[in-house]
């Protein structure tokens, strides 16, 4: 059996294995490649959930911990672990993907070998990134997504394929090379060696002078994956122009790397131009959120639609990231997770529609639900999911960020309140999407033989019912997983930035309020107060010590390397 | 002065190469009906026993050649002598199992050719290996006259004789600023001596004679602008694109590889060993002038580069682009930043298998289409399903060049900006990285043509040439780039001892 460290290397690499093995299929014959291709994403969901029933909920430091030396000379290792926050965005990865192949079955005709080598190729690329914890690997993985999303936008994707895949790489490529400079400057140590780990980073105090470009180069590379308003202009075109296949890992699991690069790296990192960046962040945020709904309002396109939606729900994540309380970053967290089942959902609907029309304009249907009453459960569903219904995915994380959001402070009630709004707008945009498209008379000729969905489309679509429908009844399956790292991450950030920040010194509004995460009842697992081992800090021996000696000391639920590479 | 043969024993390694050089060229004045298929063999492996030699010892002591004193020496054989040669005969090795299939595609057969880059590599040996300034111009010129003949190799050629005589006209111009600028040199030195360790030593002791100083600035000016002819930097790339279109596109290939590291690693030596003791005179002009070269260079070719309509102009501008990278690790090795040279070193390395890499898919494609070899982005529409390994090694060869990992190309530029960055040069390296940003680009809309456009109706499809050399050329290229970029750590060992030894020489 493997170990626990080897697990989630086996989880990171199988995917890329099996891209390998089909390379080698015989060409000519594509009959068997989508067959296998699922079979490789679903035994890496398989062994994923390995690391769901192995992982310890308690503990909030890094869990299925490896590290060994990869190119000694520049001090750089392959380091992997996970703490709660990456565990659920990596099962939220391999649910996709085998799901995102199965509905590409009939989709993806030509180049079928190279469609399922470069999803599997990508896989890894995500899998990957959410377990590195060597800047160096993180930026490998990082790069690793973006060739072969970059080739199904432009292979398999609509009439302005080039265009939109040129563009999605220049943007993301801009934003991670200037992240790169900053990654070298955060590895380049005092003493002349080099340290790409992220544990000896978080060690390493900056110059107050120049973290703020350090912070900003690793924000910029992660505001345009997230996107963030205004850097989101590759998105509408990249989610139109895509296959669906390509959209829904898009629009499911990419675009939550932004988000976590900010949870991961560019805030713990750089505690103190964080703070100073909240405002900031947190009023483009608010922009996204509106701005988001207003155009996906006026959108005649469904997938501009939903690609518009996206950008007013990730800018939720960014409002509870940018509340930096815990309620808030948890919800940020549940809104990633959410979003991924329910746009996912939703761009698989716009691609049965458009598999069998060839038209995504909303004025081209209309009165088709009596036509196809199985797909209009699907959307209706997917749209209430992804609009905030209570009960379903989209409600508790929302409902947190604004919480959080509202509790923080002052300037963040603003936020909350002008937030709300696009929960508001959400519900009208969406409403107004499966109004136009499924009741009203039947004018469109056309749509009298709209065929129904399948049993294979129904068996996509289902499993992400079923999480919608989970998420939002108990929300506590993500919300237990991610507490206590969320709890680390929020509570660490506040400490080391204390009296170094402005922010934190002129005021106590963005301490973080002691109001606990909403948790189901029937969970009595976990104590009321972490672990005293999980306070901050930890070390006994620096309670009270001078704030610069606290600094230096590694944040306890930290784990740090058990090599000798420090 | 006595030699004896063993004294010539480091020198092993160019030895076989000139020996097979001379082989090549006996056969083909003693046989009858020569029957050329096997220069390319013949070359290949004389190549690759001489690398071996030579890989062998690697790490061997520092040998001086000629003196009793390493400080003396004309040919200093060390770590970063024989890394450096490896470098160059890899490139000349995959250049000459591209080329096979180049003649066969154009009837491009001569007999010299194998033994006009041997001997092009022989100098470029004598390059990287000089003790002093006059043996540096003497590999260069062996270097340069084998290359110009190897351009205009295809004299029925109209562009191939446009290309030699470009080439030679602005190479003779070249050297003619670097002879003066080696005289204006000799004249400021105290010792009146060309050699690297008498010029520290003068830079260090301070020659307060009047016209010393500037006559030192001048001089070494002079040479950067004789370098910056040699790998094409801007303002003095004129002659790139035009000579490497009308180049054969084997030798394009190597001029773009070797020729340039062999320009850089000379230079390099000169930098360590002879400059390193500068102490901010007005002296260390050239290195501001670097600076600004560095800049242009990779602003200009990597905008000029977007704009190209034939792939090997693009080519050749993105290879302009790439010298402006290697100027910023030089740059930052002038200001003492001891990693810098290594990445130099490392850089050219990747440089060199992807740069040949894409020059030899190209070759692998052309074709005649009445004498016109048609090298523009559309004609290569619906190659990516057409030849599937080959389109996914260019889309590995695009990959690196714009420095995407996990390439060698990627660990390469990492190497380059992380030295800037030590040294200080926060700009160079900014600079380094927007230009990397566009050059994606350029290199993107290669794999767009191999693989995103529509096919034109049956249309001429380019046929390939089968050839085994250059399947052999494509892997070991493809396998290099990848390896410099998940594994590098070997060859990262040897480029530090290289410096080292470099280091252990300098005054």
């Amino acid at each position: 059996m493997l170990d626990s460290a080897q697990l989630l290397t086996a989880v990171v690499f199988l995917p890329a294995i099996g891209a390998v093995i089909l390379a080698l299929f015989p060409s000519g014959d594509d009959s068997n490649l989508k067959g296998t291709a699922i079979a490789i994403s679903t035994a890496t969901f398989l062994l994923s959930i390995g690391l769901w029933t192995g992982f310890d909920d308690a503990r909030a430091g890094y869990q299925f911990y490896d590290s060994i030396p990869w190119i000694g000379a520049f001090g750089i290792t392959y380091t992997v672990g996970i703490d709660g926050i990456s565990l659920v965005l990596i099962l939220l990865t391999t649910i996709i993907v085998p799901l995102t192949l199965l509905s590409a079955w009939t989709a993806v005709e030509h180049r079928t070998k190279e469609f399922v080598i470069a999803v599997l190729v990508l896989e890894t690329g995500m899998l990957g990134a959410f377990a590195a914890l060597d800047l160096f690997l993180f930026y490998v993985f990082w790069e690793a997504m973006l060739v072969p999303m970059y080739f199904l936008i432009g292979i398999w994707g609509g009439q302005r394929r080039v265009y939109a895949a040129v563009k999605f790489f220049i943007f993301t490529m801009a934003g991670s090379l200037l992240m790169l400079l900053a990654i070298l400057f955060i590895a380049s140590q005092p003493d002349g060696t080099w340290n790409f780990t992220l544990s000896q980073a978080l060690l390493r105090r900056f110059d107050p002078a120049i973290a703020p470009y350090l912070f900003w180069a690793f924000a910029l590379a992660f505001a345009i994956k997230v996107p963030m308003f205004p850097v989101h202009t590759w998105l509408p075109d990249a989610h139109v122009e895509a296959p669906t296949a390509g959209s829904v890992i898009l629009a499911g699991v990419l675009l939550k790397l932004g988000v976590y690069g900010f949870i991961r790296f560019a805030f713990p990192l750089f505690p103190d131009a964080a703070f100073d960046a909240l405002p900031i962040l947190g009023w483009l945020a608010v922009v996204g959120i509106i701005y988001g709904a207003l155009v996906a309002w006026v959108q005649p396109d469904m997938k501009k639609l939903v690609a518009y939606s996206s950008v007013s729900h990730l800018g939720f994540c960014m409002l509870g990231l940018a509340a930096l309380t815990i309620e808030g970053v948890a919800g940020a967290i549940f809104v990633m997770i959410a979003h991924g089942v329910s746009t996912g959902a939703l761009f698989l609907l716009v691609g049965i529609l458009y598999e069998r029309r060839h038209t995504r304009i909303l004025a081209d249907y209309g009165g088709i639900a009596r036509k196809v009453p199985i797909f209009t459960f699907f959307l209706v569903m997917t749209v209430m999911a992804s609009a905030g219904l209570p009960a379903l995915s989209g409600f508790p994380g929302e409902f947190l960020v604004l919480l959080g959001t509202f509790t923080a402070g002052a300037p963040q009630r603003i936020w909350a309140i002008a937030a709300s709004t696009g929960v508001i707008l959400a519900a009208v945009y969406l409403l107004w999407m499966v109004q136009r498209v499924l009741f009203g008379p039947l004018t469109n000729a056309a749509n009298e033989k709209l065929k129904d969905m399948n049993f294979r489309e129904i068996a996509v679509l289902t499993p992400l019912m079923v999480f919608a429908l989970v998420l939002g009844l108990k929300p506590g399956i993500v919300l237990d997983k991610i507490e206590p790292a969320v709890e680390l991450f929020v509570t660490d950030l506040h400490d080391r930035a204390e009296g170094q920040s402005s922010y934190a010194a002129d005021a106590g509004r963005f301490r973080p309020r002691s109001v606990p995460v909403k948790r189901p009842k029937t969970n009595a697992r976990l104590p009321r107060r972490l672990p005293s081992r999980l306070q901050i800090p930890a070390n006994p021996r620096l309670r009270g010590a001078p704030v610069e000696q606290r600094l230096r000391a590694p944040p306890s639920g930290l784990v740090l390397p058990r090599g000798g590479d420090q | 002065m006595n030699v004896s043969l063993s004294d010539l024993s480091p020198l092993l390694g160019m030895g076989i190469v000139i020996a097979t050089a001379f082989l090549l060229l006996m056969y083909e004045v003693f046989s009858e009906q020569a029957d050329r298929r096997y220069g390319a063999r013949v070359a290949a492996i004389g190549l690759g026993v001489a690398m071996y030699v030579i890989a062998k010892d690697i790490d061997g002591p520092t040998r001086a050649l000629f003196a009793s004193n390493v400080r003396a020496a004309p040919i200093i054989v060390d770590t970063f002598a024989r890394a450096s040669s490896l470098v160059m005969m890899a490139g000349a090795l995959i250049a000459c199992l591209l080329s096979p299939a180049y003649a066969k595609n154009h009837g491009h057969d001569y007999g010299e050719y194998y033994s006009l880059i041997l001997f092009a590599v022989a100098g470029m040996m004598v390059m990287v290996m000089a003790g002093d300034l006059f043996t540096f111009f003497l590999g260069l010129e062996t270097m340069s006259i084998a290359v110009y003949a190897l351009t205009g190799l295809r004299a029925r050629d109209p562009r191939s004789s446009e290309a030699a005589l470009k080439y030679f006209l602005m190479g003779a111009f070249a050297t003619g600023f670097l002879l003066f600028g080696i005289a204006l040199v000799y004249g400021a030195s105290s010792t009146g001596s060309v050699s690297l360790s008498d010029l520290a030593r003068t830079i260090a002791a301070g020659n307060d004679a009047v016209m010393a100083r500037p006559l030192l600035g001048i001089g070494l000016v002079l040479i950067i602008i004789g370098f910056a002819f040699k790998v094409a930097a801007v303002p003095f790339h004129m002659w790139a694109p035009d000579v490497y279109e009308g180049a054969p596109t084997p030798v394009a290939g190597f001029m773009a590889v070797g020729v340039k590291a062999a320009a850089f690693l000379g230079l390099l030596r000169i930098v360590i060993v002879g400059l390193a003791a500068q102490d901010g005179g007005a002296d260390e002009m050239w290195i501001d002038l670097l600076s600004v070269l560095a800049v242009l260079t990779i602003v200009v070719g990597n905008v000029i580069a977007i704009v190209q309509q034939s792939i090997k102009r693009m080519l050749a501008y993105s290879s302009v682009a790439h010298a402006g990278y290697a100027m910023i690790g030089v740059v930052s090795a002038a200001l003492g930043e001891p990693g810098a040279g290594r990445a130099v070193l490392f850089y050219l390395t990747t440089y060199t298998f992807m740069t040949l890499g894409a020059f030899g898919v190209l070759t692998f494609l052309e074709r005649d289409d009445g004498g016109v070899e048609s090298e523009r982005y559309g004609a290569y529409a619906g190659i990516g399903s057409k030849h599937p390994a080959l389109s996914i090694a260019m889309v590995l060869f695009m990959v690196a060049l714009a420095g995407l990992p996990p390439t060698g190309g990627f660990f390469g530029k990492l190497y380059i900006f992380s030295s800037a960055l030590r040294a200080g040069e926060t700009t160079l390296a900014l600079v380094g990285v927007f230009g990397s940003i566009v050059s994606v680009y350029y290199y993107l809309r290669v794999i767009v043509a191999f693989y995103m456009r529509d096919v034109p109706d049956p249309g001429p499809t380019p046929t390939a040439t089968r050839s085994a050399e250059l399947t052999l050329g494509l892997v070991l290229s493809a396998a290099a780039v990848l390896a410099l970029g998940i594994f590098p750590g070997r060859w990262l060992q040897v480029t530090e001892a290289a410096l080292q030894s470099l280091a252990g020489i300098a005054y």
